[in-house]
């Protein structure tokens, strides 16, 4: 096997354990934190940060596989609306990808989860807005910013203790080149 | 460098906390906005249905078992106290029931699976649906 190979398949083994926190995660707040109402249906989305390390360590490709890892379990797991978390999520991982690879090393953990997070909710009430054709659906829009920094805040700092746990690298897998 | 200086320096750096405020400053410009600005005057609780707007309700006016009905299932719309519920309704999530009670201008109870919209406006606004 070349060593380019052994790369890619290491690469494809983090992701998957990646994809498994994603959905473990995902189910874990569905089932253990569902009951607590927030300011309209702001959620924490713990599994968001392993979308961010995906992105940050393997590229937006792993990101948005992992997204829609998410979206099919959602789906299949607890029945719930599709088209608000499907805009919300698309628009949330393109603008920690952009983010990302705009800023580099320059940003880190705590901005790309507090971007995700904002990104997903100013999407998710655009969409509810422009959908039941009322702006005053962003009466709470600025909690929900509030809480974005707050959420994504956790979900960064999750994304940087799980890079130390699994011992992963910025950059594409194999190239053992710190952050 | 110590430990906590090796996570601030890769957790949160400069862009990092730039990132976070320039949110939070939305957040207050927007609050400022959306919840704080005076208003005077009648207000109206108006029903919106498929985007389209149905008809609007005098806040001083008691309400305690008005039903909505659309095509989609049925609310309940109480007004109390110059407060606007949604009392009870059939839909899936019961959001619009447990988003509790709207009051001030701009602010609205959604029931999304019914595509319902109930908002606070002012006489002007509501005139502009005539
Ligand atoms: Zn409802």
């Amino acid at each position: 096997m070349s060593k380019n190979a052994r790369n890619h398949t290491g690469t494809n083994r983090k992701a998957a354990i990646l994809g498994i926190l994603v959905i473990v995660f995902f189910l874990l707040e569905h089932f253990l934190l569902g009951g607590i109402k927030m300011t309209e249906g702001v959620k924490i989305g713990l599994y968001n940060a392993f979308i961010i390390l995906a992105i940050i360590k393997f590229g937006p490709k792993y990101g948005f596989i992992l997204f829609f890892l998410k979206l099919l379990t959602g789906i299949v797991a607890t029945s719930a609306a599709l088209l608000y978390p499907l805009c919300g999520g698309i628009i949330s991982v393109a603008a920690m990808s952009a983010i990302n690879s705009i800023f580099k090393e320059k940003i880190g953990y705590l901005g790309i989860g507090i971007t995700g997070a904002a990104a997903y909710n100013i999407t998710v009430y655009i969409a509810a807005a422009v959908s039941l054709s009322s702006a005053a659906i962003l009466y709470n829009l600025p909690a929900a910013l509030l809480l974005s920094v707050l959420f994504g805040s956790v979900t960064g700092a999750i994304a940087y203790l799980t890079s130390k746990v699994m011992n992963l690298s910025r950059t594409n897998g194999g190239k053992n080149e710190e952050i | 460098m110590n430990k906590a200086g090796v996570f601030i320096k890769k957790f949160a750096k400069k862009k990092d906390i730039l990132i976070a405020s320039l949110i939070l400053i939305s957040a207050f410009i927007l609050a400022i906005i959306f919840w704080f600005s005076p208003f005077e005057g009648q207000l109206y609780a108006c029903i919106y249905i498929d985007g389209e707007f149905i008809e609007s309700i005098p806040l001083q006016e008691e309400l305690l078992q008005e039903e909505i009905k659309t095509q989609y299932g049925t609310n309940v719309l109480m007004i109390l106290d110059n407060k606007v519920y949604i009392k009870e309704s059939d839909c899936t999530y019961q959001q619009c029931v447990n988003s509790g009670s709207i009051s001030r201008p701009a602010q609205a109870i959604v029931c999304a699976p019914h595509s319902l919209v109930i908002t606070i406006e002012d006489a002007e606004s509501v005139g502009r649906h005539r």
